[in-house]
């Protein structure tokens, strides 16, 4: 029976290969060697599509068993199915891999070798585009370090004691989407001029109503298609850079974590049609001139129409890191370096600026009035 | 009574006199002059003596000048009859002529301070005058004419002595203010503003620490298509004009009482402050 994983291994050496960004290259810890993607594509591709089918063919065994009454399965994986898990074996030593159900690329704890499941991501599941990562981990330690400089509320033991508990790099799977806004909208606006006649001042107040109406195209609105990934971190990270796109291969995935999605297009449609909204009454609303004092949306009608969706592995770091109880999770876009994420605020600094500020401006103030 | 008579018809003679002609050097009065008959022949004594003791040990002058209508003397204004008296009777103390006489007409309720000579336009600024108004206007008005005039020559020969130190009353000088004034407003202004500029401050540093945001916008996700505007309609629907009177408050220096500072003095030499009491 086929495996449905794949280590990808050196064909010099046998050992373990991993994508790096820095040179765009699979390479190989061990001898230094180092291989184009479309090399290991190659190289890759019967093994790959032997373990698509063998995981075809293991979901599907799955679902028959299941409906013929839970009988354990070779590996034992009932129970792990009832909780959303799937057990693998690594390629590499051999030991049991637990996994979430939509994990695509991870690596063995026991032997660290990146470990694929091509089966999460063939066929129907395979995504159009990845944008391979670009920075390393290192980046990313640094980046956040960098983060923590200039924040003048951050408590000074956060960052003085702070180690970073988990670092990993994780492709998430993001729905793109492509659209049409057609808008038509209606503003209020007033133009006010006044002149002071002598002891009066005359204002006079013209109202209008300004009709607008046009079409905006988007193009590949990113909605993150994880439920694993908080969305407002997601968004925070954007914006990558399309033109790095790449045709979706497994071969990028070694070394790194990787996804399918678990949230259907349909249900990230909304989020994506309300940023394409905003964004169409906004340039309609730009495009009023002519001097008006004051312009206030009135009504609008906005039609979306979809368009083509895509459906894209993107590079995310995500470090995360306690303190004080708390979990503090930090990502940075693995393609251009933008590092967001909530820090801690020290209450002791908040009061010690607020003072700090006010009570001179308060003295010179008092200084002012009453000395 | 005959008393007054006579000083009403003298006064009257010599200003026509100097008016008409050249100034009558020899002509004189007392410090305080009552033809208007508000003091007692004692309330006058004594008056004049304080003023003579002012004047024996500044050197400055200190003169009220009382008449019932002044526009019997000059045709001119208060200003212009107290410039009359004070060149006619050669008022004034030592080279300089310095003094400061005091003119009231009884009729139409006018006052006048008015200093001539260097040092004492250099004692009795704009701001010292008007100030020194306020030490006689109010017993005035009470008709307490024997007080307002004490008050009046002691405040004077203050306002001498401040001058010959060398710190004239003028309008840098808050001495008369009663110190610090602590009104709501100035107490929101220098506890609230402060406050809310930390705030703000706090506040933007706060905003640095939560960068973890959904997005509302897709601006970097316009197309090659980009934005076409089909269509615009600017309508005009109707016109609304609104009136507003300004209220015009009396132009102020910003300094107390409004003055600017110093003494303004005339082509002639002399300064005035003038008023009704």
């Amino acid at each position: 029976m086929a495996k449905q994983i794949t280590n990808y291994q050196c064909p010099s050496c046998t050992g373990p290969l991993h994508y790096v960004g820095e040179s765009g290259m699979l390479e190989c810890d061990y001898c230094g060697s180092k291989f184009t993607v479309q090399q290991i594509e190659a190289l890759y591709k019967d093994k790959d599509e032997a373990a698509a089918a063998a995981s075809a063919q293991a979901q599907a065994q799955q679902a028959a068993q299941q409906e013929a009454d839970n009988q354990w399965q070779d590996n034992g994986t009932n129970w792990a199915t009832d909780q959303g898990l799937r057990v693998y074996n690594c390629p590499s030593c051999g030991a049991e891999l637990i996994c979430d159900e939509t994990t695509a690329a991870t690596s063995c704890p026991y032997c660290n070798n990146p470990s694929i499941v091509p089966g999460q991501l063939s066929d129907m599941l395979k995504p159009d585009y990845v944008i391979p990562f670009k920075l390393s981990k290192d980046a990313a330690v640094t980046a956040l370090k960098n983060y923590y400089r200039g924040k003048k509320l951050l408590p000074k033991a956060f960052s003085d004691n702070n180690h970073i508990q988990e670092i990993k790099g994780v492709y998430v799977p993001f729905w793109l989407f492509n659209g049409e806004a057609d808008a038509d909208v209606t503003f209020q606006a007033t133009r006010v001029s006044s002149v002071t006649t002598g002891d009066t001042v005359i204002t006079t107040t013209d109202h209008y109503r300004l009709h607008r109406s046009g079409t905006v195209s988007f193009e590949k609105i990113p909605v993150d298609a994880s439920s694993k990934m908080p969305d407002a971190h997601m968004d925070a990270i954007e914006p990558f850079d399309y033109s790095e796109l790449k045709p979706f291969s497994n071969a990028y995935l070694p070394g790194f974590m990787a996804d399918k999605y678990d949230v259907q297009a349909e249900d990230c449609y909304r989020r994506a049609d309300e940023r394409a909204e905003n964004t169409t009454v906004e340039i309609m609303n730009r495009s009023v001139s002519g001097g008006y004092s004051t312009c206030v949306p009135e009504s609008r009608r906005i039609n979306i129409r979809r368009g083509k969706m895509h459906y894209a592995l993107l590079p995310v770091w995500l470090l995360s890191t306690q303190w004080n109880g708390k979990n503090y999770l930090f990502a940075m876009n693995g393609q251009t370096g933008k590092l967001i994420g909530d820090l801690p605020i020290s209450s002791s600094k908040v009061l010690a600026w607020t003072a700090g500020i006010a009570a001179p401006l308060m003295a010179l103030l008092a200084a002012f009035f009453w000395l | 009574m005959k008393k007054k008579l006579f000083l009403s018809l003298l006064l009257a003679v010599l200003l026509l006199l100097s008016l008409g002609m050249s100034a009558h050097a020899e002509a004189q009065i007392d410090y305080v002059t009552d033809t208007a008959g508000l003091l007692s022949a004692e309330e006058q004594s004594a008056l004049n003596e304080q003023a003579r003791q002012i004047a024996a040990a500044t050197g400055c002058g200190v003169y009220v000048v009382t008449v019932d209508d002044y526009t019997k003397y000059v045709s001119g204004n208060i200003e212009d009859f107290s410039e009359a008296i004070y060149k006619t009777y050669d008022l004034g103390e030592g080279e300089g002529k310095d003094g400061i006489l005091l003119a009231l007409s009884m009729s139409e309720r006018d006052y006048d301070l008015c200093a001539y000579g260097d040092f004492a336009n250099y004692a009795f600024t704009d701001y010292g005058k008007d100030q020194l108004a306020g030490t006689f206007l109010d017993n005035f008005r009470r008709n307490d004419w024997a007080g307002g005039f004490r008050d009046y020559i002691a405040n004077a020969a203050a306002l001498i002595q401040r001058a010959k130190a060398g710190n004239p009353l003028d309008t840098y000088v808050y001495e008369t203010e009663p110190g610090p004034r602590i009104t709501p407003f100035s107490v929101v202004v220098v506890i609230g503003l402060p406050l809310l500029i930390a705030s703000m401050v706090v506040g933007g540093f706060k905003k640095q620490m939560k960068t973890a945001v959904r997005q509302t916008e897709a601006y970097d996700y316009i197309g090659q298509g980009g934005a076409r505007l089909r269509g615009q309609r600017d309508q005009f629907i109707n016109r609304s004009v609104t009136r507003q009177v300004i209220r015009r408050e009396p132009v102020s220096s910003g300094r107390p009482g409004g003055h600017a500072g110093g003494t303004h003095v005339n082509s002639g030499g002399f300064s005035h402050h003038s008023g009704k009491f």
